[in-house]
């Protein structure tokens, strides 16, 4: 469904929930309204955030010079290009044991977090990936 | 110049093993196998507590309990009953199921899944202590009616704050269900080509979404009325207990639907599958869920007719509890001509499936009695009303879910449960389930009131029986764990599409469905 759908879609909740809270609030009986209207918030954060992120991608290319990485979040694009001889991939233990690795890649001091939507351990995986494709040599 | 393109979803097929990952899991197949074993043990031990209430009864007099122990299990073996074995078990099923039936890598937000799921735990930990507080757990029957839960111990807080924790879980669920299902289909899974179970959970979610606050809210009243000087409900401070009840049940109406759309999904799966035909009249299937959720928003007060409102009232939702009949009534007609002359096998599955379309429409029937105001004057509060609601919700919603879980176990294991073992639960199912709760509608109708722990001496016979096929049905679903866990260890090889002519994206990938599944969306036609 496009955005404007979902927007519907919410729109229509937040009527429902509205007026049947609303409803009870004309009778006295207003405790109802808050938590309606935080139910609401919620199904409209949780819309927009899955509308806002099914679109975005990255993408990693590896040619004989360059290493390239799209990133496309929340509507932008932005391209990033490192020379392949010095591109190196870090992977950042996060500062506590609940704080996510950072997956890293770039050169001379410039590094791009990618993937922050995968596991920890699909991070690993495409780091080995990556600097498996950067040491190999492209015919 | 070569390029090598690196997809991310292409390799994270290992997963952390042991106690971690069911923590951490965000797998929607993980926390549908969580749901699904939290609800099983729900089931268990509401179960046990069922056994308990069927003990006291199986003679008059007081032998096993006494009676504000008898109403604690009443209350509890409810409460864990419908929150705790239905709800979860159906979420279950939806978050093993739906990405699988609608061609997505996994639920739209999969932290959320995580984060609904555990809560419900800490929910259960909450209202199952509150046994051991002085005073006891919650006393005044699932309902919780004001002014007796104003006047209750510590155990009342302790259940209206696992409530609002079950809330949350439920609503999170249903957002997440919502969102998955409107964003995550596959190129060409159109609304209406949908699974009939992705349908009924889809109106589930919305159902869910719309009643819950008024739940949270009148809970909430209650420990303000309890705690904080309001008087809501109080009559003491000039409340109306009254207004609790249509307020309770402004939830309580829809939940019923909330806990039987999902189970009439599973039924619609089922049938088709072992009658090797489709499912006939998918459109009206859908429509007619619609309008049951529509209609279960205005007949609320048919659980009050005894409470005493305008005539009006009492007519209105007396023939808007009777229009509920039409919608439903096509479903059964449905699912009947799905099986006319369709080449019929009955596999485990089918057997329930069966049983339900059956039993289900005697509870319906005897709704329809429930629904005659002037009727209801005799049947309210008595074991009639206990028949009719476990013919809804044992043989309607439960024995879905355990039809639905035969069913799907060999896509979930990779293995074939053993069938005849699969058979004899089933038969053991349905004859004491028929033989503990049938006699309580001769009881109801001769008048024996409902959670009530003694009784006049007349009703002695029925509740003997009721209490032998009480204890036959409970011991019956040992059997049941024992033919899960000896699916789950081992068996012979399931197939890909396990059964012979199943219709469905699930069936596409192998058995057991891999830990991801439908990565690259499939195409369908």
């Amino acid at each position: 469904m496009t955005p404007r759908d979902m927007g519907v879609v919410v729109i229509c909740f937040a009527v429902v929930a509205v007026t049947i809270s609303l409803s009870f609030l004309a009778l006295g009986f207003w405790l109802i309204l808050p938590f309606a209207g935080l139910e609401v918030l919620a199904v409209a954060m949780a819309v927009a955030f899955a509308v806002r992120g099914a679109s975005d991608y990255e993408s990693i290319t590896v040619t004989e010079d360059t290493v390239e990485i799209v990133q496309h979040r929340r509507g932008t694009t932005e391209t990033h290009a490192f020379q392949r001889y010095w591109t190196r991939v870090r992977q950042q233990q996060g500062a506590g044991r609940l704080q996510p690795m950072r997956l890293l890649i770039g050169s001379h001091g410039r590094y791009v977090a990618i993937g922050s939507a995968l596991t920890e351990e699909a991070k690993k995986q495409l780091a080995r990936q990556l600097s498996d494709a950067m040491r190999r040599p492209l015919a | 110049m070569a390029t090598a393109d690196v997809a991310h979803h292409e390799e994270h097929h290992h997963h952390p093993s042991g106690v971690m990952r069911w923590i951490t899991t965000t797998n929607h197949k993980d926390i549908g196998t969580l749901y699904l074993c939290f609800s099983l043990s729900m089931f268990l031990l509401g179960g046990l507590m069922a056994l308990v209430i069927r003990a006291e009864l199986f003679q008059p007099g007081l032998q096993v309990v006494d009676p504000h122990f008898f109403n604690q299990m009443t209350t509890m073996h409810a409460l864990l009953m419908v929150f705790g074995a239905i709800m979860p078990g159906f979420v279950g099923f939806a978050n093993w199921m739906l990405p699988m039936m609608i061609g997505a890598p996994d639920m739209a937000l999969p932290r959320m899944n995580n984060w609904s799921f555990w809560i419900l735990p800490f929910a259960f930990t909450m209202l199952l202590s509150s046994l051991f507080t002085a005073g006891g757990g919650p006393a005044a029957g699932w309902t919780l009616y004001a002014p007796l839960t104003i006047q209750g111990g510590m155990g009342v807080d302790m259940t209206i704050f696992a409530i609002h924790m079950m809330g949350i879980s439920s609503i999170l669920g249903a957002i997440n269900i919502i969102v998955t299902i409107f964003n995550m289909r596959a190129p060409g899974m159109t609304l209406m080509k949908m699974p009939l179970f992705v349908w009924t959970w889809l109106i589930t979610a919305f159902l869910l979404i719309a009643v819950m606050p008024v739940l949270a809210g009148a809970v909430t009243m209650l420990l303000t009325d309890r705690h904080f000087g309001t008087a809501f409900f109080d009559p003491a401070g000039g409340g109306d207990p009254v207004m609790f009840q249509h307020i309770f049940w402004f939830f309580g109406h829809p939940e019923v639907y909330i806990m039987i759309l999902p189970a009439f999904g599973i039924i619609s799966e089922i049938i088709p599958t072992f009658s090797r035909k489709p499912l006939f009249g998918y459109t009206a299937m859908v429509l007619a869920t619609a309008a049951i959720a529509f209609l279960s928003f205005i007949v609320w007060a048919h659980h009050m007719f005894t409470v005493g409102m305008p005539l009006t009232g009492e007519l209105f939702f007396m023939y808007s509890t009777m229009l509920i009949a039409v919608p439903t009534g096509v479903k059964v007609f449905n699912w009947v001509s799905t099986m006319w002359r369709g080449a019929l096998t009955f596999e485990t599955p089918m057997l329930f499936a069966v049983a339900v379309v059956f039993l289900f429409t005697i509870g319906g029937f005897s709704g329809l009695m429930l629904a005659i105001t002037p009727a209801d004057f005799q049947y309210h509060d008595t074991y009639f009303v206990v028949a009719h609601f476990h013919y809804v919700l044992f043989s309607g919603a439960a024995m879905a879910m355990m039809g639905g879980a035969y069913y799907w176990l060999p896509k979930w294991t990779g293995h074939m449960y053993d069938e005849k073992l699969g058979k004899i639960h089933f038969w053991l199912t349905t004859i004491f389930f028929n033989v503990t709760f049938f006699p309580q509608h001769f009881l109801g109708l001769a008048g024996m009131p409902r959670r009530i722990p003694d009784y006049a001496l007349q009703f002695t016979e029925f509740n003997v029986i009721s209490s032998i096929g009480a204890f036959g049905l409970g011991f019956a679903q040992l059997l049941f764990v024992y033919v899960i866990v000896k699916c789950v260890r081992g068996g012979s090889k399931a197939t890909d599409t396990v059964w012979e002519a199943p219709r469905g994206l699930e069936w596409t990938v192998p058995s057991p469905a891999p830990y991801h599944t439908f990565e690259t969306p499939p195409k369908i036609a």
